[in-house]
């Protein structure tokens, strides 16, 4: 239910206004979603959340300076690859909010319209951090 | 299960892995289509949760290729599409797809899931289990059903059968064969003499015997009673020399007669010879004709249809 909100929300503002795309109320990782990676445990009974939120951590940033060079380039199709390669690890982890801007920036790169992608990333750039911050205060409490 | 996890992303593909492992299953990532196709032929795969979207193959055309494999073992197939894609699904389903999952993908639905895909291999696998058997069972039947019990020579059945495809080779590659038709001689009075288990016993000694003389191309039926025919690929006049042969080994084995009238006491064999020549029900009869001819030249001895061979000449040849 709030996913399709969110990406109701999402297709409005891409044609609309691009840039606040989150509602504010809105927080940036859904809770559930960590407690249910936090249930994944390997062969001995340990969580992994750790393992996981490392491997999404660590290859998020790599994907934003990807999409950054790209958009640079004016490489629409490269754009609008990372941004759905993304699209599916943060939503993965529940932050929907960089799911639906990874989503804009996907649609916007395939209509070549390089006037939407920049803002665009610009509020991704600033949802991860949003994103990050949350998920190492989510898993300090979950410790 | 063995089940293999496809998505090009290594940090979903790395979640669903581990989510696959905490359920009691056994992940096996794969980046790619064609690295999930290397999973499936190494070993067995149970089930496969396939990305749609991905560079190479796509999670459509991967369940396609997985659907084409003559393998008896059945892959569960689960499509992972994005949640408002439901063309996408539609299409997986109607291409071979199982069940579909919507990205991202949710860790209960995933259990509740594969829950149901170890139900379906589980009777896919009883199935095919139950196939192999029915499989054994028919070609068990088959061979059976074409055995004489009493002597283990082809029956009748196996006869005809056998007779047709022969004639087929000769006319198609001009391969000769011919019959050679033998009867126990003086059979009724050993029966009656003896009784019908010491009739039977000489049966089956008659026939070892002929067996023991074939070569492998050679085949031997019981054609009824007491009346063996042996069919060779090979001219006229081989198979008279291997009909003679037989009938010296059979007197040579000297199978007690006893119902058996003169001086003789073993069990001997009268034979027709018969080019394959015609269809079958002709050279059968041809080769009749000529046992009967045997039978009234004085028994012992074998005859080649269209004309009486003595003994000494059949030997001289090869």
């Amino acid at each position: 239910m709030r996913a399709d909100r969110v990406q109701e929300m999402g297709h409005r503002d891409a044609t609309a206004e691009p840039v606040e795309v989150r509602a504010s109320h809105e927080a940036p990782v859904d809770a559930a979603v960590i407690d249910q990676l936090a249930s994944i445990t390997d062969s001995e009974g340990f969580s992994v959340l750790g393992e996981l939120l490392n491997a999404f951590l660590g290859a998020a940033p790599a994907r934003l300076e990807a999409l950054d060079s790209a958009a640079a380039a004016g490489d629409v199709g490269r754009v609008a690859d990372e941004a759905h390669a993304l699209t599916g690890s943060s939503a993965s982890f529940g932050a929907r909010g960089m799911a639906a801007l990874c989503r804009q920036l996907r649609a916007a790169a395939e209509q070549g319209d390089l006037d939407a992608i920049r803002p665009l990333l610009t509020s991704l750039h600033a949802e991860f951090l949003e994103v990050r911050a949350t998920l190492a205060q989510l898993t300090r409490r979950g410790a | 299960m063995n089940v293999v996890v496809v998505d090009d992303d290594p940090v979903v593909r790395l979640v669903l892995a581990r989510a696959v492992g905490s359920l009691g299953h056994v992940a096996f990532p794969a980046e790619t289509a064609e690295v999930a196709l290397e999973h499936i032929d190494r070993m067995a795969v149970d089930v496969v949760i396939s990305d749609w979207l991905m560079p190479g193959l796509n999670g459509l055309e991967l369940c396609q290729l997985v659907r084409a494999r003559d393998a008896m073992e059945y892959v569960y197939f689960m499509l992972v599409t994005a949640h408002d894609d439901r063309e996408h699904a539609m299409a997986g389903i109607a291409a071979g797809v199982d069940d579909c999952l919507v990205k991202p993908v949710d860790l209960f639905d995933l259990r509740l899931r594969l829950m149901v895909a170890e139900r379906v291999t589980d009777l896919h696998r009883r199935l095919a289990e139950r196939q192999r058997g029915l499989e054994r069972t028919n070609i068990e039947v088959a061979a059976t059903a074409r055995l004489d019990p009493l002597t283990g020579l082809g029956n009748r059945l196996r006869m005809n059968e056998d007779l047709e495809i022969f004639r087929s080779r000769r006319d198609r590659y001009h391969q000769p064969f011919g019959v050679a038709l033998f009867d126990i001689d003086h059979f009724k009075s050993l029966n009656d003499a003896a009784g019908h288990l010491a009739g039977d016993q000489a049966l089956r000694q008659v026939a070892a015997v002929i067996r023991r003389e074939l070569r492998e191309a050679d085949m031997a039926y019981r054609y009824g009673g007491e009346e063996l025919l042996v069919a060779l690929p090979a001219g006229v006049r081989r198979v008279a020399a291997a009909a003679e042969r037989i009938r010296r080994a059979v007197e040579a084995a000297a199978i007690r007669h006893p119902g058996r009238p003169g001086p003789g006491t073993v069990v001997t064999l009268s034979a027709g010879v018969a080019a394959a020549e015609g269809d079958v029900d002709s050279f059968l009869l041809a080769a009749d004709a000529a046992l009967y001819r045997a039978k009234s030249d004085g028994r012992n001895r074998v005859v080649v249809a269209g004309r009486p061979v003595a003994p000494r000449e059949l030997a001289a040849r090869p």
